[in-house]
């Protein structure tokens, strides 16, 4: 990959990427002497599931181990480093929602550079290479994140309770794998979370300050899928096709959230993680309230207007009204107050945490208007 | 004045007695010809008035005491010998040349004026100790008139000299193809002859070839003579070959007694060099020197060069108004010696009394390639003059200077080690074993645990308060950050076939679980280690823990508590991993032992080659060769840092505007300073293009010279010992003589200038003196790359820096840094991963 220092606009990506149904069969060549699975509880349980991965991967010696549940902190992925520093893999395959990936990739991090210190690699592509132990392979049974094609991997860091990102390109996946059929048995809620998230990262990433004309092609594609798919697997999860578009979708918008930076609804969802709101439910609350605030600027309004325009609606109003109804079509509506017991009354007394780590997030530099705690708090009181 | 006159003043000198001139009129008349001789060498040496107008001397300038005339070092005849001449090439007779024992020979142009001189010169003196009586001659040397159509040389002309006063002469030697042999019987016989003759003899020869080829010989045999009453040894040539084999003047005139029985009063050493020939000094009645009537001595500090009050030591220097063919009428010799009375003596001689005491220190080889220069001692015969030092401790004395119990050297690492305090290693094979069995600990730490580990006491050396911060200037700054993990996980990749995962098992090879590699540690690392660089040893070791061999490292003389000091840091320490395991320092150090046995212990040395899976060795030609010619066992790996030589070119595109100027001249000057350049990948010449825009070699040169002094205050320069401050003093009146200088005020730095770029690379000096050459077309630069080259450090753009570094890496070079950057440590180094030939490569399935 080369070194730039230009802010050109380039699209990476996971080295190679396998879609459709059946395709875990791939990970048959992967080739491995020792391949360590972490995978996510859940599918852990899943005896039927489980025997399918064994047998799927190429590897003389496998060893299955549990991400931690829920979103990653570094205490809670000891477990998981300690099993890579006895089986020393060669390949790493994380198998789970956005959460197991990110996980999984912390844990590829501190299994090749064990003295990493946190403040010093959580700066922004201060990440020294990866790849001299183990390759990673990401195979997401979940439709949003775009872990699978992010040079992100995302923590809690429970002394603040925020979400924080370990942003490199060497975490890009080697390979990354899309079957549908890994996806049996997420609940409804979860879909609905995952798939706003993902609509978030095109949405949001469309009108970003950081060009990129072949990412916009995705975004549009992405949102217009989204749209329509997301219904379907919300109301039939056993849909394969819905859900294989789904995934195809997110994997589009993960794209573009990875070559643009998505804005200020990312920004504020990733200091709710204090509040214990899953990233994309939080996102997709988030989303209409940060499209409202943008748009008072032309420029945004413009590129809101494009969007919509592109897929088909009249304009940033349709844009706004069509994901109100998918909102509603996914009974997220009011799942943000649910969570965030109290609502807005709860946020207030940790405002000021609240907008200083949004603030910091790279997301309020791509944000197409300028991002102050004014603004911050606008959102925050739209959305609850 | 005319030629004429000035030759009368000078030669009134050689018909006086040679020691019966009060001091008073000596003085007077012999600074008046040595003022004559100043004006015809200023008038016709060209080089010679270069040299003295650099210094602020006219034509006309008027001396108030000797030590104020510009003398020469005898070094600048070496190198400058046929630009020192002060007479038309058609007048010169005879190029004199020395015997080059220490190297290069210093070659002295002779017309016919010096030569009748120095006949002159030698046989008043002679005359004075000898007697005027003209007797027998036994000559230890080859007949000139045999002597082949290059003649002897230097030693022909002083054999030829001394014959003077010979009613006959005899001669002893034959030069044959594997060099000088007595012919024993005719010695022999004519010793019977004059034994029993009754008729005075005298006996000449060279101090060495006296000695090593005709009386030891006799002495073995049970041989002795008595020569009749009146006979004398006469020997010149000096001391130095027999004190290197023990020697001294005491048992060479007692043996002289005994095999020719001649009394130790009666055998007088001649003191002279090729420099001033003609000028002898030959013991006085009280065993001491006594400069003649045309001579004068001057003693001066080895490290300023400023004249000594008498009774200090310091280096000889020598004048004299002789030389008319060449300037060389004040000549500073490697010599020191004190002066020790002025006026008349205790024998009566009239004339400055002086003692020799032996060559000045010679300049301290701690560069790998300062042994490039030098002659090549074969491991045996080292070995043998090693034994013979009565300074090493005896043989098979191995002391333990770390290991995981202890550090046994002192906490201040700059404190010197009493060896025969530190604990004794009755049995290496069971400390190797030992730390073989240690080793074992380290599998349970992945690669990157142990690189880890190394990181965590690396950030311990350059920290603030640590007690290693005295080597900040010697590149601690620089192996702190190397052994940082993010480098060598780099430097692991690079060396194991681009990852460093092979060293935890098997992995596919080429993407294939068909067939799987594996890195194996190799198991015990012996290490030798070199004292130009005191941290350099770490570099090494931290790579062989990293493939988690075992590590026995024999310090060397200097800088050994060094690497004792680094790895006291890894006691105790203990870091977490995100994993929840503890990585303990201490588990390094169980496999790991730093030992010192003398030079001269060659049985402990074999059984530490013989107990190593890998002999790492750096340092200079001598010390690597012993380790090759060392016992090994079958299989073993070699990884060799022997000595190598660097240079720098600059092309013309660095030379475009000010700031790349500035920039170019910056980094040459930081290459150039670090380590005081005694390491192998320090430049020594750079190679400067002609054609910059922004300027020409020369002005480069000047503008290296800013650099190097704010380098000097950057980087301080260590302490240097007198041989070495000769030897950049000599370096510095070299170039007054044919090029430009620029320098310090003390001995921190000198820029050399010439324009002599087609001769190639400048003699290394070390110490910082750096010689810069113009060059027109810097590409050439790349044929002067050779085997022994290591390193070149490169200013170039474009193609033209692929085309350079493709040219002299087919001659042999094998690093093209940057500028600033040469003597960073990298790999690879010397042309190989030293990581790589730490490990053994295991496959298995296939082959396919």
């Amino acid at each position: 990959m080369l070194r730039l220092r230009l802010p050109l606009p380039r699209f990476v990506s996971a080295g190679e990427i396998f879609v459709g149904r059946g395709s875990l069969a791939a990970l048959k060549s992967l080739e491995a002497a020792r391949a360590t699975v972490i995978i996510s509880p859940s599918i852990l349980a899943n005896a039927e599931l489980t025997a399918r991965i064994e047998k799927a991967i190429g590897a003389v010696d496998m060893r299955l181990v549990a991400a931690p549940r829920g979103e990653p902190s570094l205490e809670s992925l000891q477990p998981v480093a300690a099993a890579l520093a006895e089986q020393r893999p060669d390949w790493i395959v994380a198998i789970g929602g956005g959460s197991v990936l990110d996980a999984a990739k912390l844990a590829w991090v501190f299994y090749e550079q064990p003295e990493a210190e946190v403040e010093r690699i959580a700066r922004p592509f201060a990440l020294p290479k990866l790849r001299g132990k183990a390759r990673f392979v990401a195979v997401p049974t979940t439709a949003g994140t775009g872990s699978e094609v992010s040079s992100a991997a995302v923590f809690t860091d429970t002394t603040t309770g925020r979400k924080r990102p370990i942003v490199s390109h060497d975490l890009l996946p080697d390979v990354a794998v899309l079957d549908p059929t890994l996806t049996v048995g997420v609940p409804p809620a979860a879909i609905a979370a995952a798939g706003l998230d993902a609509l978030a990262h095109a949405v949001e990433s469309y009108v970003s300050n950081f060009a990129n004309p072949l990412a916009d092609a995705l975004a549009e594609k992405a949102t217009e899928m989204i749209l329509a798919a997301l219904p379907r697997t919300f109301r039939d999860p056993d849909d394969l096709d819905a859900r294989l578009e789904m995934m195809e979708a997110a994997l589009l918008a993960g794209w573009v959230q990875n070559q643009k930076v998505p804005g200020i609804g990312h920004a504020v969802a990733h200091q709710l993680g204090r509040f214990h709101v899953p990233h994309g439910l939080a996102c997709g609350a988030l989303l209409v309230p940060s499209i409202e605030v943008n748009q008072m600027e032309d420029k945004a309004r413009a590129g809101y207007r494009r969007l919509a325009q592109k897929i088909g609606l009249a304009d940033e109003r349709a844009l706004v009204a069509s994901i109100d109804e998918l909102r509603a079509t996914l009974d997220a509506d009011d799942r943000l107050r649910t969570v965030i017991e109290g609502g807005l009354d709860r946020v207030v007394p940790e405002r000021a945490a609240i907008r200083e780590g949004a603030l910091e997030d790279i997301c309020c530099r791509a944000n197409p208007r300028r991002v102050d705690p004014a603004l911050i708090d606008e959102v925050l009181q739209r959305a609850l | 004045m005319s030629v004429e006159a000035q030759t009368s003043v000078i030669d009134e000198l050689f018909s006086l007695p040679p020691y019966g001139l009060p001091e008073e009129q000596k003085r007077a008349r012999l600074m008046e010809a040595l003022h004559e001789a100043y004006r015809h060498h200023f008038a016709h040496c060209p080089a010679y008035r270069r040299y003295c107008e650099r210094r602020g001397l006219s034509l006309d300038h008027a001396f108030a005491d000797y030590a104020e005339f510009p003398y020469l070092p005898v070094q600048a005849f070496k190198e400058n010998g046929e630009l020192l001449a002060s007479v038309d090439a058609s007048e010169i007779k005879t190029r004199l040349q020395s015997s080059a024992t220490s190297g290069v020979p210093s070659t002295v142009l002779v017309d016919k004026l010096t030569a009748k001189r120095q006949v002159r010169a030698l046989a008043s003196v002679i005359g004075e100790v000898l007697g005027q009586r003209r007797r027998p001659f036994l000559v230890l040397d080859v007949d000139p008139r045999q002597a082949g159509p290059t003649g002897l040389g230097a030693r022909g002309a002083a054999v030829r000299g001394f014959l003077n006063l010979a009613r006959e002469a005899r001669y002893f030697m034959q030069q044959g193809a594997g060099g000088l042999t007595l012919d024993e019987p005719a010695f022999l016989a004519a010793l019977e002859e004059f034994s029993a003759a009754g008729e005075p003899v005298c006996v000449f020869g060279f101090t060495f070839v006296l000695y090593i080829n005709a009386v030891k010989p006799l002495l073995e045999q049970g041989k002795s003579f008595k020569l009749p009453p009146g006979s004398q040894v006469i020997h010149i040539g000096g001391w130095k070959k027999l004190v290197d084999q023990g020697v001294a003047r005491d048992r060479f005139n007692a043996d002289m007694h005994q095999a020719l029985g001649v009394p130790p009063e009666s055998v007088v050493d001649f003191y002279g060099f090729t420099e001033q020939m003609g000028v002898t000094y030959p013991d006085s009645p009280t065993g001491l020197k006594c400069a003649p009537a045309f001579a004068e001595v001057v003693v001066r500090d080895p490290t300023t060069f400023e004249p000594v009050p008498d009774g200090q030591e310091g280096l000889l220097e020598f004048l004299t108004p002789l030389p008319h063919s060449y300037p060389g009428l004040a000549v500073l010799t490697d010599d020191v010696g004190v002066v020790v009375q002025r006026g008349t003596g205790p024998d009566g001689w009239q004339g400055t009394h002086f003692r020799i005491l032996g060559r000045a220190k010679k300049a301290e080889v701690r560069g790998c390639g300062d042994i490039m220069s030098e002659k090549v001692a074969r491991p045996r015969a080292a070995r043998a003059a090693a034994q013979q030092s009565t300074e090493d401790a005896p043989p098979s004395d191995v002391r333990l200077l770390f290991d995981g119990q202890a550090n046994y050297t002192p906490r201040n690492f700059l404190t010197p080690i009493d060896l025969k305090a530190l604990p004794q290693v009755e049995d290496l094979p069971a400390l190797a074993d030992r730390l073989k069995a240690a080793r074992a600990r380290l599998d349970y730490y992945t690669t990157d645990e142990i690189i880890a580990l190394i990181g965590a006491a690396a950030r311990r050396w350059a920290a603030p308060d640590s007690p290693l911060g005295p080597l900040r200037q010697q590149g601690l700054q620089f192996l702190s950050s190397w052994c940082q993990a993010p480098s060598m996980r780099n430097t692991a990749d690079r060396s194991l076939r681009g990852a460093r995962g092979f060293l935890d098992g098997f992995r596919p090879e080429d993407g294939s679980n068909r067939r799987l590699l594996m890195a194996q540690p190799r198991g015990l690392v012996s290490h030798w280690l070199a004292g130009n660089v005191p941290l350099l040893g770490m570099l090494a070791l931290a790579q062989s823990m990293v493939t988690r061999n075992a590590n026995l490292l024999k310090a060397a003389s200097t800088f050994s508590s060094v690497l004792p000091a680094l790895l006291e840091t890894f006691r105790g320490l203990e870091v977490a991993s995100p994993s929840g395991r503890v990585l303990r320092g201490d588990d390094l150090l169980a496999a790991t032992a730093v030992i010192y046995y003398p030079r001269d212990d060659y049985e402990s040395a074999a059984e530490l080659s013989q107990l190593a899976d890998v002999r790492l060795a750096w340092g200079g030609r001598e010390a690597i060769e012993s380790v090759l010619a060392l016992p090994r066992r079958y299989g073993s790996e070699d990884i060799i840092f022997g000595p190598k030589l660097s240079f720098m070119v600059i092309g013309r595109e660095r030379l475009a505007t000010p700031r790349l100027v500035k920039r170019t001249a910056r980094g040459a000057a930081t290459d150039s300073s670090v380590f005081d350049q005694y390491a192998c990948a320090s430049p020594h010449t750079i190679f400067v293009e002609r054609g910059g825009a922004e300027c020409d070699p020369r002005g480069f040169a000047e503008r290296l010279a800013e650099e190097m002094a704010k380098a000097a205050i950057r980087i301080p320069k260590a302490p240097i010992d007198s041989g070495t401050a000769a030897k950049v003093e000599s370096a510095r009146i070299r170039y007054e003589l044919t090029g430009d200088v620029w320098r310090s005020s003390g001995t921190e730095w000198t820029v050399l200038y010439d324009e002599l770029g087609v001769r190639g690379l400048a003699e290394p000096c070390y110490s910082r003196v750096i010689t810069v050459r113009a060059i027109d077309d810097v590409l050439a630069a790349a044929d002067f790359a050779h085997h022994g080259i290591q390193t070149v450090g490169l200013a170039l753009d474009g193609p033209r820096r692929l085309e350079f570094a493709r040219r002299a890496a087919a001659n042999g070079a094998e690093r093209f840094p940057d500028l600033g950057r040469m003597t960073f440590f990298d790999s690879p180094w010397d042309g190989l991963f030293p990581m790589e030939r730490f490990v053994r490569w295991v496959s298995l399935g296939g082959p396919f």
